[in-house]
Order: structure tokens, then C-alpha cells, then sequence
């Protein structure tokens, strides 16, 4: 009867089933092999409510939803630009930054490629750097900010992190402090990257003017105070996560239909139904991830892994190093927030039991589905981008794997020096 | 069956429309009210809760309905038009069982809340709250049947 089912649910898997009813199937395969009632997944599913945490990923995801719809991104260039444009690979640096901040706002579901790399394709590849270079760098940078606050992978890992309540307990505001300084690490790699294969091409500099960036400043003189409330506010304790969502969505919606009137009033049904079933998907797979991970509590799988794991593997490094292989594998098949609710009830536990801090843990499991989202063959930043710039995957492959290597630099920097990871937190 | 279906995904849409602007609404009211003038409304932070509860719930129908939802389609990429459209086929009707299992077993939850008359915030009994939960599960079940019948060759992409 359990392997029948476990069978009914690989072929399923394989056939292409959604994965929220995948993991509902396996929650309600767990509790009918244990004679729990099946009404148990309701009353699991409706534990949504329970987590006021949660109320932060429709705000914030409509409030990314509407920031690509207007000109932000347009505004964002020409601001960075002003700022950083008067050195030899300013573009390159400003190409960097935005698509971080950019990703972060609007989480990595491929927006950043779509709305940035239509604005920063020509502009880079205009300004001297070749096509290759400048195809990478958008393609690679598509999944770079999910460590910045307020992405939604980072929240979901402390959601889920928190639910298994192992390892030293967290709030959610220290996953977005600790991701500061290996994002950091990342920005500073690719753009000594850059500077590197840029050293003697004649790149235009475009002179500092005052003008210029008055301008800039002005033109998003209402997207300004954006990043200081949700930052600031964050980080200082003034607004916990969940707060700052809603005063983000509240002053996204006013600049963006109001202020700046860019997103008409008859197009925000169309922007709402598109991002709440984006939400809804999302949150569909973490109730049922939640109602199978008590079930895999329950079943004490994660410490039977463990001492598996560990008749194998002794060292708390050599684990991080097999860590990293399975979740730049995983990153590359499977989309973040399946890897999220899939891996971390079952790794979790195992690391925390290396004596693996659960933020580190956090950090080091998004910076490998950053990477794995341009890992060929099928990262699915290479298909995005090939369909978006109409070019073919081999090309994209070709010019996505340098990036991948000096990330892969950044990774192994991040998994090895935890104190990157902690020193803001413990 | 078509007037009613694009009956229902209107519907579906207002729904999701209301709920979200209901939440944006509610949720910085919270925010404010607690910063400015230490107050609030008392049952506001139980609503939001509730409210992301049924955004989940219509956003996942409304996913459903154009064959949206997140899946690992490892195979997929290699399989050519026709094999895709079978296992399309068979997916939906995977996915239809589940949901329609989740309908029948949530049905008994709500009751036992019924039954109980548990308040999920100042009058509202917890029961109201949680019907989106058998009949989006049910909706969806039909959605995905119908795409056992006639599975969508290219999902509408809105993005």
C-alpha cells in the first residue's frame, strides 16, 4: 500500500503534476499509513492563519508586480548611472546593482531579465562591452538580490526554518542581516570580474555631472524614500517585516497610480489577479509543505538522515561541500520555492546536527539557487533569456559560465566563512 | 458550460481584486494606527490572517484555471507535442484526485468547527472563514478535470 503510493506519486512527479498536490498527496499518504484522520490536512492547510508572517508575501510581491509595471526600472538605471557612471566600468557596476535591488523587490520569477535586459542590453552593449559579456552579465544577474530584504525565498526559509524549530532559534529580520554582507562578497566578485576582462578595452566614461543626477534624483524623487522606509524601517525595529509589507504596498500602489500615474486604475485588476495567483500558487505548496513536514517530524525522518549522513561524512566542512554539489544540482531542476519546502525540512535538521548555524544554512542554501538559476543545461534564467533576446541556449551557455565561476568563488567564500553570514546576527 | 465557467473566472477575479485591496486596506491601517495613536482595530490583525488565507485559496483557483501552478517539468522539456499532451492529461488527472480529496475531508474539518462554534475574530464564527477551503478545492478539482478532457496546448502567460 506505501510503496503503491509512494510509486502513484514519482510517476505523477514525473508526468509534470503541480507541485502542491505532489506534496499533498505525500501528506495524505502519511497520515492514511498512520491512521491519522485525513481531515488533518484542512485543519493543517488553515494553519496559513496562524503565521502572521505570511501577510508580507501578497504585499510585497503586488507591490514588486506594480514597480515592474511602471518606469522604475528606467528610473533606477538613470540613477545608479549618474551616481557611478564616471568610472571605466560604471555601466557594468550600475548593471550589477540594479538587477540586485530589482530582483529583491520583484523576487526571482525571471521579472529582473524580462523588464531589465530589454533596458540594459542595448545600453551596455552601446557602451563597448561585447554581446557576450553583456548577455551573460543580464542572464547571470536575473536571480542576484535574493539575499537582499525583502526577498520572498529568504522569508519562506525562516518561515519553514522556524516551523521545524531546530539549531539556535531566529527572526526573520536576521536572515535579511545576514544576507548583507555575502551579497557584498558576490557584487564585489563580479565587478572585479568585470574590471578584469575589461582592463584594456577603451569603455567610454560618462563625466560625473551634478545636473545629471539631479535630474535622475528628481525623476524618482517619489520612489526615493521606497528603499529607506522598507530598510530602514526594517532594520531598525521601527516596522517588523509584515508591517513594512503593508506600508510598501500601500505607497507603491499611491506613487505608482497616484503620483506618477504610469499604472492606470483599469490595469490594476489585471496586475492584482496576475501577482495574488502567483501568491496563491506559493502558498499552496508551503501549507501542504508544512502539513508534510510534521509529518516528517513525526516520522523522525530527518534524524534517520542524519545518521545516515553521518556513517558517511564526518566533518561539518566536507558536508558543506556536499551540500553546496546537491543544491547547485537542485537549483538548477527544480524552481526556489519547491527546493525551499522540498530541501529544508530534510536538511535542516542534518546541518544543525554539523553544528551548522540555521541563518548560515539560510544564506548558503539562496546563494545556491541563485546560481543554479543559470546553471545550464536547464537553469531556467538561460530559457528566459533565450526566449526574451532570441537567442539560442548554447550561445547563453557560452556566455553565462564565467559569471557562473566567479560565483561559484563568491559560494564557496560564503559556505566557508560563516562570520560573513553572522556577524551581524549572533 | 463555457457561460458559466467565464461566469465563474470573473468572479474568481472581482474576488481576488477585493481581498487584495481589503488586505492592503486593513494591514496599513494596523501600521498606522499602532505608530501614531497606539490603537487600531481590535480584531484587524485576525482579519489580515484570514484575508491572506482566502488570497491563497482564489489566487490557487485562479492558477488552476490556466494550468498555472508551479511544477517540475523535467520531463516535459524533452517529450515532443503529442507525448506532452498525454501526460498533460494524465497530470490533470493526478491533480484533480487530490483536490478533490482535500474538497471531501476539508468539509468534515469545517463542520467539526461548525459543530464546535468556535469565533474566529469578534462575531465571525471560524467555520465562515475556512468554507473557501472545500470550495476552492473543489473548484480546482473541476478545473483540472476539465483539462483531462481538453488540456490547454499553451498556458496563458500573463507575465
Amino acid at each position: 500500500m506505501g510503496y503503491l503510493g509512494v510509486a502513484a506519486l514519482v510517476l505523477a512527479a514525473l508526468l509534470g503534476a503541480p507541485l502542491f498536490s505532489l506534496i499533498l498527496g505525500a501528506a495524505l499518504l502519511g497520515f492514511l499509513l498512520a491512521d491519522i484522520e485525513l481531515a488533518v490536512v484542512g485543519i493543517e492547510l488553515y494553519r496559513i492563519v496562524d503565521t502572521p508572517m505570511l501577510v508580507a508575501l501578497p504585499l510585497f510581491t503586488f507591490a514588486g508586480y506594480l514597480l515592474a509595471e511602471a518606469r522604475t526600472s528606467e528610473r533606477l538605471v538613470a540613477l545608479v548611472r549618474a551616481l557611478v557612471g564616471r568610472f571605466r566600468i560604471g555601466l557594468a557596476v550600475v548593471a550589477f546593482i540594479v538587477c540586485a535591488v530589482f530582483t529583491a523587490l520583484t523576487g526571482a520569477s525571471g521579472v529582473t531579465i524580462v523588464a531589465l535586459g530589454a533596458l540594459l542590453l542595448p545600453a551596455l552593449t552601446s557602451a563597448g562591452y561585447d554581446r557576450s559579456f553583456s548577455l551573460g552579465l543580464v542572464t547571470s544577474s536575473g536571480s542576484l538580490g535574493l539575499l537582499l530584504v525583502p526577498s520572498i525565498p529568504l522569508i519562506l526559509y525562516g518561515i519553514v526554518a522556524q516551523q521545524l524549530d531546530v539549531g539556535e532559534p531566529f527572526a526573520i529580520v536576521d536572515l535579511f542581516l545576514a544576507g548583507l554582507l555575502p551579497l557584498l562578497i558576490m557584487l564585489l566578485a563580479l565587478i572585479v570580474y568585470a574590471a578584469w576582462r575589461f582592463r584594456d578595452a577603451p569603455l567610454p566614461t560618462q563625466p560625473f555631472s551634478a545636473r545629471a543626477l539631479g535630474a535622475a534624483l528628481y525623476a524618482a524623487r517619489y520612489e526615493l524614500p521606497l528603499p529607506f522606509l522598507v530598510l530602514g524601517g526594517i532594520y531598525s525595529g521601527v516596522f517588523a517585516v509584515s508591517e513594512a509589507a503593508a506600508v510598501t504596498a500601500l505607497y507603491v500602489l499611491v506613487a505608482e497610480v497616484l503620483l506618477y500615474r504610469e499604472v492606470p486604475l483599469q490595469a490594476l485588476p489585471r496586475i492584482i489577479v496576475a501577482s495574488m495567483k502567483m501568491v496563491g500558487g506559493i502558498l499552496l505548496i508551503l501549507g501542504a509543505a508544512l502539513a508534510f513536514t510534521n509529518y516528517l517530524v513525526d516520522a523522525e525522518v530527518p534524524q534517520r538522515l542524519f545518521e545516515l549522513s553521518a556513517t558517511y561524512i564526518e566533518s561539518r566542512w566536507a558536508f558543506l561541500l556536499l551540500l553546496n554539489v546537491l543544491l547547485l544540482l537542485l537549483g538548477a531542476i527544480l524552481d526556489v520555492f519547491a527546493a525551499l519546502v522540498i530541501m529544508v525540512p530534510l536538511l535542516l535538521p542534518v546541518a544543525v546536527e554539523y553544528g551548522i548555524d540555521p541563518v548560515h544554512l539560510g544564506i548558503v542554501f539562496l546563494a545556491n539557487m541563485q546560481i543554479g538559476y543559470f546553471t545550464p543545461p536547464i537553469g531556467m534564467n538561460l530559457f528566459i533569456a533565450s526566449y526574451r533576446f532570441k537567442e539560442s541556449l548554447l550561445t547563453l551557455y557560452a556566455a553565462s559560465w564565467p559569471f557562473m565561476l566567479v560565483l561559484l568563488i563568491a559560494l564557496a567564500i560564503i559556505t566557508y566563512v560563516p562570520w560573513l553570514s553572522l556577524v551581524f546576527v549572533r | 458550460m463555457t457561460a458559466i465557467g467565464r461566469w465563474l473566472a470573473r468572479a474568481e477575479d472581482a474576488l481576488l481584486v477585493l481581498l487584495l485591496l481589503a488586505l492592503i486596506g486593513v494591514a496599513a491601517w494596523q501600521v498606522l494606527a499602532r505608530n501614531l495613536f497606539d490603537g487600531g482595530l481590535l480584531w484587524g490583525d485576525a482579519l489580515v490572517r484570514v484575508l491572506v488565507f482566502w488570497i491563497t485559496m482564489v489566487g490557487a483557483m485562479v492558477a488552476a484555471r490556466s494550468d498555472e501552478h508551479i511544477r517540475i517539468d523535467l520531463l516535459a522539456r524533452f517529450l515532443g507535442p503529442r507525448s506532452r499532451a498525454v501526460t498533460q492529461r494524465l497530470a490533470a488527472a493526478f491533480a484533480a484526485t487530490i483536490c478533490a480529496l482535500l474538497a471531501w475531508y476539508s468539509i468534515e474539518f469545517v463542520r467539526y468547527e461548525y459543530e464546535d462554534g468556535t469565533l474566529a475574530f469578534g462575531q465571525v464564527p471560524a467555520w465562515l472563514c475556512q468554507l473557501v477551503l472545500p470550495v476552492g478545492a473543489g473548484i480546482m478539482a473541476l478545473r483540472y478535470l476539465l483539462q483531462v478532457r481538453r488540456p490547454i496546448a499553451s498556458p496563458e502567460r500573463s507575465d
